[in-house]
């Protein structure tokens, strides 16, 4: 039961805001993509043109190929778990899981077969017979999970699944859902504010701000190599330097000879004393402003001396000898080779090129 | 509940020494609302012929004698067969027009407006306006003018129970049972109605109470000499001072309390329900 699904040129107008602005996407079979942004960014609208809950004004939505766009949403064979569960209060565990078997009009037996099976999956076949009034919050999370995925639907829909729960719940819960998901071998789509649990949970990746895509890739890629100012800033912590073909201030060229904004994560800058070795040409001086302490990392703001406009974020380890480190010290920062992703200035070639390609196609 | 235990504590503290006079008011208030009971009832219980206080308590003669009586008997058999169809109607256009507001587009303020409006209408201009009506489809002689005016004007009641209850459910619930395949007769079926039992059964009970009360409709529309039960004790009243008067007052508020020990009942059981 996967499915693949395609957006295209969808656009939504919610009052007097533009939620969606024409967004091609397209989420592979067995996939599982979540949709990452701040609110009001379009991911939430983007889930309900999925599901069907919002009518596009512009666009279409294909499963498999086929036309969705104007299929009710109980004709779309989805299974969506809401960040308030919506279970429904007046039902047992059991009878939730039950719902859209019901709905299917399953036998009896194969009903009670599928829900056992299901509870079983997500670890709640003890509490099969209980209101769910009386479960916790990560017990809820299993029953909307189970409610969603018993029918064997084409596609799984999750909307800030987590959202609800505490932090250790929520990682230890990332984890089960992906899991799950691959166990299964739906295709998903979440939706999330959190970087973290986008990056954890996706093998895609689609970062939206304001009403369109700015980004679609594997986790990786797109925190390595953002290709907007939003992303790079968006997901994770990100310094932002100046490259004029391909040279940082202070740390000479690092980068193929592209001007724009160089992004360097913080993990992949490092602190050399003074005094150490210096033949490294990627090494630029500075000066130790601020030294928090963070647990297993200590974290570093430094003024380079070659652009004293920029502050650089950095993450150190804290292992004894590395904690010598002070504010006023005089300091070297290395950058780990080939960690320098540069978005280029728009109008220099690479940006251009793509704008071209984007029109033609 | 340990929320509203910790508002009431928060209060309390705020309000500090004027806590006091908020409770003795609350006592007050709750002896005044109990006033029409702590009198009629020994009357009704009087064993005088005349309508007297203080009562020469201790006698059912009032009591019998309204169940002796023709007239009572079938004012009040006359009342219950007004009050149900007007209940039943009220139920179901007042939980209807609920549901159909809140999956309103547009326009909903003027609808809610709308169907509250008959709370606020001059009843005794609407009745004349009724009667008017009623004469010119020559049914003054039947029941169905006097159930059709209840009906409209307990409409509203229903509508604002039902509303209430709605607002108090995850308004995502419609929405997760269609995407789990559920037609819009499903949700209806399945979620939406049976969330709802408890405020449509407190509405079908308030407006059952609410026409068995009514008198003004009641008095203008029913047909001459066979009025409702506060049609028949208006009439008495100005006739007689006759303590049956005080009996068939306490068998009204007797229904009445009966009605409200049932809904109080409904939602001790939907409470439980929600918590077991």
């Amino acid at each position: 039961m996967s499915v693949r699904a395609d957006l295209t040129g969808v656009a939504v107008r919610l009052g007097s805001v533009q939620a969606l602005d024409g967004i091609d996407l397209t989420v592979a079979p067995g996939q599982f993509l979540a949709l990452l942004g701040p609110s009001g960014s379009g991911k939430t609208t983007t889930l309900n043109v999925l599901a069907g809950f919002v009518r596009p004004d512009r666009g279409t939505v294909r499963f498999d190929g086929a036309d969705v766009t104007r299929v009710p949403p109980h004709r779309r064979d989805l299974g969506i778990v809401f960040q308030s569960y919506a279970l429904f209060p007046h039902m047992s565990v059991a009878q939730n899981v039950e719902f859209p078997l019901r709905m299917r009009k399953l036998a009896r037996g194969d009903r009670a077969r599928r829900v056992e099976e299901t509870l079983a999956l997500v670890g709640l076949h003890e509490q099969a017979s209980r209101p769910v009034a009386t479960l916790s919050g990560g017990q809820r999370q299993r029953v909307a999970l189970a409610r969603a995925v018993v029918f064997e639907p084409r596609m799984m829909l999750l909307d800030e699944p987590l959202a609800a729960l505490d932090k250790q719940l929520r990682d230890s819960m990332q984890l089960e859902l992906r899991r799950l998901q691959q166990r299964i071998g739906i295709t998903a789509v979440a939706v999330t504010h959190d970087q973290v649990e986008a990056l954890t949970m996706a093998d895609v990746v689609a970062v939206m701000c304001d009403g369109r895509i700015e980004q679609v890739g594997p986790p990786d890629e797109v925190y390595l190599r953002p290709s907007t100012l939003f992303v790079a800033t968006f997901l994770g912590e990100a310094n932002l330097l100046p490259a004029r073909h391909g040279e940082l201030p202070g740390f000479g060229r690092v980068a193929g000879g592209v001007s724009g904004q160089a992004v360097v994560r913080p993990e992949h800058v490092s602190v050399v004393l003074e005094d150490g070795d210096e033949d490294g040409r990627t090494a630029a001086a500075a000066t130790v402003e601020e030294v928090s302490f963070q647990g297993s990392r200590l974290r570093v703001r430094a003024r380079l001396d070659a652009a004293p406009e920029v502050s650089l974020t950095l993450s150190e380890s804290s292992t004894p000898g590395s904690a010598a480190v002070r504010p006023g010290d005089r300091v070297q920062l290395a950058l780990e080779a080939g960690a320098v992703h540069v978005i280029a200035d728009a109008g220099s070639a690479p940006a251009a090129l793509e704008a071209e390609v984007r029109r033609g196609g | 509940m340990n929320d509203r235990a910790a508002l009431r504590d928060s209060l309390r503290l705020a309000l500090g020494p004027a806590g006091l006079a908020i409770d003795v008011a609350g006592v007050l208030l709750g002896l005044f609302l109990l006033v029409p009971i702590v009198i009629i009832f020994p009357v009704s219980l009087t064993s005088d012929f005349f309508l007297t206080w203080p009562p020469h308590l201790a006698s059912s003669r009032w009591f019998e004698a309204f169940f002796d009586s023709a007239v009572w008997t079938e004012a009040l058999m006359r009342s219950i067969r007004i009050a149900v169809p007007v209940a039943l109607i009220a139920t179901v256009l007042g939980t209807l027009s609920a549901l159909g507001l809140a999956y309103a587009r547009r326009g909903r303020r003027l609808l809610q407006t709308l169907f509250i409006a008959p709370l606020v209408l001059p009843i005794i201009t609407y009745a004349l306006g009724l009667y008017d009506v009623a004469q010119r489809f020559d049914m003054t002689g039947s029941a169905l003018p006097v159930i059709l005016g209840q009906a409209m004007l307990a409409t509203p009641i229903v509508f604002i129970v039902v509303s209430a209850g709605l607002a108090g459910r995850d308004p995502l619930l419609p929405r997760a049972a269609a995407s789990l395949g559920a037609s819009a007769a499903s949700v209806l079926w399945r979620i939406e109605l049976p969330l709802l039992r408890v405020s449509i059964l407190a509405g079908a009970l308030i407006a059952l109470a609410y026409s068995f009360d009514e008198i003004i409709v009641a008095y203008f529309l029913s047909p001459p000499g066979s009025g409702t039960l506060p049609v028949q004790i208006l009439g008495s009243t100005r006739e007689t001072a006759d303590p049956t008067i005080a009996a068939a007052s306490m068998i009204v508020i007797g229904i009445a309390t009966t009605i409200a020990a049932l809904l109080a009942l409904a939602r001790a059981f939907a409470g439980r329900r929600a918590t077991a």
